[in-house]
């Protein structure tokens, strides 16, 4: 097989992967009554994509499995609201895994999930129009800095993991 | 090669303490609300405050029906001391309902498909706020 075959089908797998683990996600009832806490384990792929096959690659990724999910579960709304904080997500994770030289995961994943969810409020400011939603930032921020160490050590040792015949 | 090394260090000392101070300041937000009494629910539907209820003096229960004109969204909320809760909404998915009853300061209930938020606050936050901020 061509390595360009090889890798389609690689980043289908992991956008499938992807998609299968936010479905997942979907079905666990919400621990505390403020929306928008999730534990994002979708991010341990984006994370691991990040390293793999790489940036671009990583983006196609978060594109097929947002819009997906979207056609899937949900509705041109939470598209909106998966992009807002999807790209937010992969652009500081991009920008810390640079700083980070490629060390630390589970920092570039805690900043990675904080920024998840303040571009996710401030899409909900603008869709809602109204600044209480600003009121549950802290919350936001302490979750999206733990679920996004718990993420990023994931995808950490997920990425130790040898795979026989690793197509990259 | 050492400057590398410290260099290094310096970039991971400099995130993890922008994290551990966000989290910080984030956790004393959350502890000074809970420290506050009297809890106001306020009902804000598309971006306007359309009801301010004081939680610690409601008599029995009571029920209101949300309904923007010009459009199809409704959402039904109940209050009462025990807290507030929607208890049906036309929306899709019906994340307001699985939501349940909220009852302390800084909890929200939102239905993004009808742009309804429910919020509790203390008394005097917000009083002097205007609803629309843009
Ligand atoms: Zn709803």
């Amino acid at each position: 097989m061509d390595k360009k075959t090889v890798k389609t089908a690689y980043i289908g797998l992991l956008s499938a992967l992807s998609l299968g683990i936010y479905a997942l996600e979907s079905l666990i009832p919400p621990v505390l009554p403020i929306p928008g806490i999730k534990p994002g384990l979708s991010n341990i792929i984006t994370l691991y994509a990040l390293r793999k096959p790489g940036k671009k690659e990583a983006a196609l990724i978060l594109t097929v499995r947002i819009l997906l999910s979207g056609l899937l579960f949900g509705n041109v709304l939470s598209v909106l609201y998966s992009f807002a904080g999807g790209y937010a997500a992969l652009f500081t994770e991009l920008i810390c895994d640079f700083l980070l030289k490629r060390k630390h995961l589970y920092l570039t994943g805690a900043f990675g999930g904080l920024f998840h969810n303040l571009f996710q409020l401030i899409a909900a400011f603008f869709l809602m129009g109204s600044a209480y939603v600003f009121s549950y930032m802290p919350y936001l921020a302490i979750s999206g800095i733990i679920t996004g160490l718990f993420t990023g050590l994931a995808a950490h040792y997920l990425l130790k993991v040898r795979i026989p015949s690793h197509p990259l | 090669m050492k400057t590398e090394k410290n260099r290094e260090k310096i970039t991971f000392f400099i995130m993890t303490g922008i994290l551990l101070m966000t989290a910080l300041i984030s956790l004393a937000f959350i502890l000074m609300k809970g420290s506050e009494s009297g809890r106001t629910t306020v009902i804000i539907s598309e971006g306007k405050v359309i009801g301010r209820y004081d939680l610690d003096l409601m008599e029995g229960e009571k029920r209101i029906t949300v309904q923007p004109e010009g459009s199809r969204g409704f959402n039904e909320i109940l209050i009462s001391k025990e807290g507030v809760c929607i208890t049906d909404s036309d929306c899709k998915g019906k994340d307001c309902i699985k939501t349940g009853t909220i009852s302390h300061f800084g909890e929200t209930i939102a239905c993004l498909p009808n742009r309804l938020i429910i919020t509790i606050t203390s008394d005097d936050e917000y009083s002097g706020y205007d609803a629309r901020t843009y």
